[in-house]
């Protein structure tokens, strides 16, 4: 009986030492594989050229700038050349001019706009989310950033870098000081606002020269309507701005304007943050981008400043609290022209490495879940909680609409808010440009 | 022969810049405008469509009246300026050169940094220089934030080209005073003529073809105003600072819409032209230069 145990336990561990053979074989030939595979690229004088509009001292920009640097240290020869335009404005512009000249570099930043649409019918740019699973790399994503970087048709033609909530941030200390709570609804946060005013207190801060920040106030009355179907039905022509949502989203903004600080039409980000942080306003809505800008230099947030998500409405609402804008930032596209073995390798490298990078060298949670959070800051535990959580993302108006009708939605919602149009007036202008742009497809 | 040839050596190579840098891009900017591109698809030929829809779109209207209250307001305040601020400057004894070099700095400092000075010096929150002197004088109730306010936004806009324009022709019409035989001024000074009328019936008159010359660059200039409504208002608050110019640069690199950007590109010229043309008209021959 010992004996036949014995012949059993040889016959195991027999077994064992094959397998754990077999399997560190085949490791270590997959190894191998990717190594020859490696070994045959070829990086000498290879250089990525690129056009980016994001800030140079970001953590977004200095992760994929520490990551081409390392990845250039293993691979002699290899270069990352980028251009920084940080005027998101005039970036657009020089990326346009460059995409009609044919003349776009390898690497550039954009959404999924209808103008990286147009360059999607082109043939220009590569199928990043085919891409991605080739490389085997697309699961690492927060399916947020997913949805966020894909057209409505759930393609995918870009990588997110950024994983952002945006919150209502606000000042804990002017709260109390006009006695009021945070919202949980909509007629709630008016209610605060006027509260607010009343005590002599700017209620909302807001740095409109982007443009985009009075938009997401006009999209978000929409959204808790029809989530993000008004939208998609807006662009698309099934949908009218003359509506009675798009009527009540324009009526929304303007009933907000008063509680607005003095100039926001044409006030610079940073000086809407200035008043923020510098108590000078008690709310300020905007993404986790501006975390930095509201930590102390422990990375925990300040001890006056609080933050809560997009309130609810009364009445008829397809979404709930869970759902509210998170977003991926600006994307980057990389031209079909470009495409390589080397280009796959060095995509591969960046977004393995880029959400440790830039989680514990620059503080930025990206669009990739980190390995590792224990330790981190509470509210950076609480977003990257968040952005797992969230249930369906708000779409960017900024993004979504055609260029033209952006620009007219951009400029006659201040118009609306500052009283220089009805809102009537401004939803036939959108609706008109958007028929327009859909007859001219 | 040789007579014939010489000028044209002379005048070619101008001739040859103008026509590369001016008149060719005229002509392909209104080869664009016959069609409806995006800049990156095809090229659809839809003929005069693009100048039929300057006369629907609304907002060009709004912008071509922009246009011209900026260009009024700049050409009757450069050019009166420029002439008192020329006069005052002849009668300087002392410190001339100075006073030359410190009014005619702005002309020189770019335009993106003056639009950043006065950016500051009117913002309202955080309180600029011009809203706390209007604190400290008491006139809080004038305190604005003015390049937000879509009633003064123009106003502001034409008040820094001004500003930064102004000085270049205090130094033309300084220089053409100083270019007048004093043998002129000294028989006017004899028969009796005060100051004033010097100035009136002597100086200015003898100097109005430099006039028309500065009117022409002020008018054209401003039509062509870009870069301080680019750079202070981005044209807004809504539509309330946007020029021509600045309209159709959007339509063309914001908006993608290259045929009727270049359509809008057209317009300009033709309007330049017409109004230098009714200038022309309406300015007696012997000013003409």
């Amino acid at each position: 009986m010992k004996c036949c145990k014995k012949a059993v336990s040889l016959l195991l561990a027999g077994t064992m030492v094959f397998s754990l053979a077999g399997s560190l074989t085949g490791f270590a030939e997959g190894e191998t594989a990717d190594a020859a595979e490696e070994e045959n690229l070829d990086f000498s004088n290879f250089t990525i050229k690129a056009i980016s509009s994001r800030d140079t001292k970001g953590g977004n920009t200095q992760t994929i700038e520490k990551l081409m640097n390392q990845f250039a240290e293993e691979h002699p020869g290899f270069k990352y050349d980028c251009e920084y335009i940080t005027d998101r404005a005039s970036y657009l512009q020089k990326l346009k001019i460059l995409a009609a000249s044919d003349e776009l570099p390898d690497w550039f930043d954009e959404n999924p706009t209808p103008f990286a649409r147009t360059l999607v019918d082109a043939g220009k740019v590569v199928n990043m989310g085919e891409l991605l699973k080739e490389l085997d790399v697309y699961d690492l994503f927060y399916p947020v950033a997913i949805t966020d970087s894909s057209f409505s048709d759930g393609e995918m033609y870009s990588i997110p870098w950024e994983g952002n909530a945006e919150y209502f941030w606000y000042n804990k200390d002017l709260f109390a000081q006009a006695g009021v709570e945070v919202p949980k609804s909509f007629d709630e946060f008016l209610d605060v606002c006027a509260k607010l005013k009343e005590k002599g207190i700017t209620p909302i801060a807001i740095g409109n020269k982007d443009q985009w920040p009075i938009l997401r106030y006009a999209a978000q009355m929409p959204f808790r309507r029809n989530g993000n179907d008004f939208i998609y039905g807006l662009k698309e022509g099934t949908e009218k701005m003359n509506s009675e949502i798009g009527l009540e989203s324009a009526n929304f903004v303007q009933t907000l304007a008063p509680y607005f600080n003095e100039g926001w039409a044409t006030a610079e980000y940073n000086t809407a943050v200035d008043l923020f942080v510098g108590q000078k306003a008690a709310i300020y809505y905007m993404g986790t981008w501006v975390l930095p800008s509201l930590v102390d230099e422990n990375k925990e947030l300040l001890p006056y400043i609080g933050y809560f998500k997009l309130p609810t409405v009364s009445g008829d609402t397809t979404t709930g609290a869970d759902d509210y804008w998170a977003n991926s930032g600006i994307q980057t596209y990389v031209t079909t022209e470009s495409m390589c073995p080397e280009m796959k390798a060095v995509i591969k490298y960046v977004v393995e490495n880029f959400a440790d990078t830039a989680l514990s060298e620059f503080d930025m949670i990206s669009s990739m879940a980190p390995k590792e959070t224990e330790g981190l800051p509470q509210v950076y535990q609480d977003i990257i909680h968040d952005l797992n959580n969230v249930g369906i993302a708000g779409q960017c108006w900024d993004v979504h609409l055609d260029p033209a009708t952006l620009e007219v939605t951009e400029k006659e919602i201040v118009n609306v808010a500052l009283g220089e149009t009805t809102p009537e007036d401004y939803a036939n202008k959108v609706d008109e440009s958007i028929a327009s742009y859909i007859s001219s497809k | 022969m040789k007579k014939k040839v010489t000028p044209w050596l002379f005048v070619g190579p101008a001739l040859i810049a103008y026509l590369l840098i001016v008149i060719i891009p005229i002509i392909s900017s209104f080869y664009y405008s016959l069609f409806d591109w995006n800049g990156i698809g095809n090229m659809k030929f839809i003929g005069l469509g693009n100048f039929v829809k300057q006369l629907h779109d609304s907002t060009f209207h709004t912008i071509i009246k922009n246009n011209l209250v900026y260009a009024g307001i700049n050409t009757v305040m450069q050019i009166l300026l420029g002439i008192l601020l020329a006069i005052l400057l002849m009668h300087l004894t002392k410190g001339k050169n100075l006073v030359k070099t410190l009014y005619f700095t702005p002309c020189i400092v770019s335009s993106i940094a003056i639009c950043q000075v006065f950016e500051k010096l009117l913002s309202k929150e955080p309180m600029g220089v011009i809203n706390a002197v209007l604190g400290g004088l008491g006139l809080e109730s004038m305190q604005r934030a003015f390049t937000a306010d879509p009633k003064l936004s123009l106003y502001v806009v034409a008040f820094v080209e001004f500003y930064k324009w102004s000085a270049l022709y205090m130094i033309i019409f300084y220089s053409a005073f100083i270019s007048i035989s004093e043998d002129i001024v000294e028989a006017a000074v004899i028969d009796g003529a005060s100051g004033l009328q010097q100035y009136l019936y002597i100086r200015i008159p003898l100097i109005r073809n430099i006039i028309f010359v500065a009117l022409v660059m002020v008018v054209s200039g401003t039509l062509k105003g870009f870069d301080v409504s680019y750079i202070l208002t981005s044209g807004g608050p809504g539509y309330s600072s946007e020029l021509v110019a600045t309209y159709m640069y959007k339509q063309l690199f914001t908006q993608m819409n290259f045929g009727y950007g270049s359509s809008l590109a057209i317009f300009l010229v033709v309007e330049c032209v017409v109004v230098v043309s009714l200038l022309k008209a309406i300015t007696p021959r012997d000013a003409e230069c």
